[in-house]
């Protein structure tokens, strides 16, 4: 069975191969080429004493693009989402087809009667498949983990949802996931077409879903509150309300931060202006007008003389390995289900 | 006693076997007895239930009522099980990528009890080409490479659904006498149930026929007892048909003279002096029976 099960699936492995092989001869240079600039510019820095700007500096040159999509007006750029996509790809080509092409060209009618119980069948063909799988995507992630690492370095941002999906032992996961759905609904629909389109569904679904709903809550955040007077506060403004949030906690590089709000001296969330600071935030008072004083205030200086601050909760920094390797697990296990399913479809029900 | 005089003396017998699909059966009550070492023709119209049969007797797929009993055992997933039996499915499903050798190697690989010189050689003798991916060989060939991968399996059993269907003539004759042939070299080791509507060419390799028809066994025996037992009686018009000697399964009438194909209940039955018997061929017989099935089907 295991000599059969290479003798089938050869060209698809050859082809993963091939994938590994031209994404680490991108990757390997690229991931040179921004080390070397970085280990340069900061050592041209130091001579400058402008390593304050470093960051800024590299921004400007261009290669940030790549780096740190989050850091860009862009959003993700193209690199990015075809890193992103390989557990998709896989699901899609390499799980979905596994059972549903069999149906489809009637061999499963062949190979179940040969002298080679289904249960083992099933138990060696998915034995490797996902073991090719989680090989892939490990040498894989390693390969953008090793790539990134100027970037990790500069924008402190492994913690993004993006980045977080790309780097360290979640991809291996999140591919064995995708792949074992894909045989799950392969081995349901039977049709290798509609089998790769749920496929795709449900891993977009689960890709939405995690970050936002379940990452979070993996471990209880810290809070912390944070003076009015820094720098990367973010404002937005209402008819009479406002909105302050931070992107980064700067006493913790590298944190996740999951919200951040104005809140009052005591601790209650604000949001709408308070009468003193309307003239700051140019809203106008009614018949009276503004003072001249107020209007030429700085809204945040305002709020900060109102006593307001702001609140955030984050997960520091060094909890990135822990939910790194909370959530591989947490894929891990949830593979087992499709995996259950995939066992139960295909030998309790008739070919 | 008789139990094992019945395990050593037949391959398959299914009891009420049934399976339903929803709310439509498409096998129902099915009651057969196939001896060892029998080629047994499996006839009925489309959607009698053959494919279906078949695939319970190879556990393909499960009864949803009755039971089969398939060389003793229960129809199962198990290795052990599956060694014995030989199946070849209706489309012949291959992996159309792989070469004729890699299925070989496949059969070497995966089946206990592999012969591959006899695939080899019959392979080799009807020229097929080894090293060509399946996908581009003909239907013929095809078949013949689906039929060598199940008898190299050496089974006690081959179970064949609708194997010359696809085939022209000449393909057809070459498949039929290689299994004749198989069946022969097995020297009444091998059982076989084939699938067809081409009576005449079950004709020229059966001994035993089962007609499934309108969800029923209609015919379950010998080619020979069943042409036996089967006369078609030519008589005068207008005059009384019934007898106890036999059942009537078809009748026809011509200007003066009535046609009757009948089953003989008593082995010694004489008819009347106007009556004249004659032999009726199997193919004669296997159609009045699905006629009459069908008819009653349309009267239910």
């Amino acid at each position: 069975m295991n000599w059969f099960t290479w003798e089938q699936y050869k060209k698809q492995f050859l082809m993963l191969g091939i994938a590994l092989a031209l994404y680490a001869a991108l990757a390997i240079p690229l991931g040179l080429y921004f080390w070397h600039t970085y280990q340069q510019a900061l050592i041209t820095c130091k001579q400058t004493n402008t390593c304050g700007r470093l960051t800024q500096d590299l921004f400007q040159s261009g290669w940030s693009r790549v780096l740190n999509p989050n850091a860009t007006a862009g959003g993700l750029t193209l690199f990015n989402v075809a890193i992103l996509a390989m557990p998709f790809l896989l699901g899609m080509f390499v799980g979905a087809p596994l059972i549903a092409r069999e149906y489809a060209d009637g061999t499963n009618k062949l190979i179940w009667t040969r002298s080679v119980s289904r249960h083992k069948w099933l138990t060696i063909k998915l034995l490797w498949i996902l073991v090719a799988t989680a090989i892939f995507a490990g040498i894989f992630a390693a390969l953008t983990t090793w790539w990134s690492r100027a970037g990790n370095v500069l924008f402190s941002d492994h913690f993004s949802a993006t980045e977080f999906a790309m780097q360290g032992i979640v991809p291996v996961g999140y591919a064995v996931l995708a792949v074992s759905l894909g045989v799950m609904f392969g081995a349901l629909f039977k049709r290798t077409l509609l089998a790769l389109a749920v496929t795709l569904g449900v891993l977009l679904a689960v890709q939405i879903a995690i970050p936002n709903w379940v990452r979070p809550h993996l471990q209880v955040p810290h809070h912390t509150t944070l003076s009015l007077y820094q720098r990367n506060i973010g404002t937005s403004v209402g008819a009479k309300t406002f909105a302050l949030t931070v992107p980064a906690i700067p006493s913790q590089p590298g944190a996740w931060v999951l919200s951040s709000h104005a809140v009052n001296a005591s601790g209650q969330p604000v949001t709408a202006v308070p009468p003193a600071c309307q003239g700051a935030f140019g809203i106008s008072q009614g018949s009276g007008g503004a003072s001249d004083n107020a209007q030429s205030q700085d809204p945040l200086a305002c709020l900060a003389g109102q006593g307001l601050h702001i609140a955030a909760t984050y997960q520091p920094a060094y909890r990135y390995w822990d939910f790194q390797r909370i959530e591989a697990g947490v894929y891990l296990a949830l593979s087992l289900i499709p995996i259950g399913v995939t066992y139960w479809l295909v030998l309790k029900r008739d070919a | 006693m008789d139990n094992v005089a019945a395990k050593t003396t037949t391959a398959i017998q299914a009891t009420d076997l049934g399976k339903r699909y929803g709310s439509f059966w498409a096998l129902k009550d099915c009651n057969i007895v196939v001896p060892r070492g029998s080629v047994t023709a499996l006839v009925g119209p489309n959607g009698a239930g053959k494919t279906t049969l078949l695939k319970l007797l190879v556990d393909l797929s499960s009864p949803s009522a009755g039971s089969a009993t398939v060389l003793g055992m229960t129809p199962n997933q198990s290795s052990g099980y599956l060694s014995e039996i030989g199946y070849l499915a209706q489309e012949i499903p291959l992996y159309s990528q792989m070469t004729v050798e890699k299925h070989l190697a496949m059969g070497a690989h995966l089946d206990t009890n592999w012969d591959n010189g006899l695939a080899v050689s019959r392979l080799k003798e009807l020229k097929i080409p080894m090293g060509r991916p399946v996908g581009k060989l003909s239907g013929g060939q095809r078949a013949q490479v689906g039929l060598a991968l199940a008898l190299a399996k050496k089974p006690k059993l081959l179970l064949l659904d609708e194997p010359v269907a696809a085939l022209d003539p000449l393909a057809r004759v070459e498949f039929l006498t290689s299994l004749a042939q198989a069946a022969t070299d097995a020297g009444g080791e091998l059982t076989v149930v084939m699938s067809s509507h081409l009576l005449a060419d079950l004709e020229r390799v059966c001994d035993h026929l089962i007609l499934l028809a309108a969800g029923e066994t209609q015919l379950c025996d010998s080619i020979e007892h069943i042409i036996a037992t089967h006369k078609l009686l030519v008589g005068p018009r207008n005059e009384a048909t019934s007898s106890p000697g036999y059942s009537i399964i078809k009748e026809t009438h011509a200007v003066n003279e009535t046609n009757l194909l009948v089953r003989l209940n008593d082995k010694n039955f004489r008819s009347s002096s106007r009556w004249h018997v004659h032999d009726a061929n199997i193919e004669d017989i296997v159609l009045a029976y699905m006629e009459q099935a069908k008819q009653e089907g349309d009267e239910r």
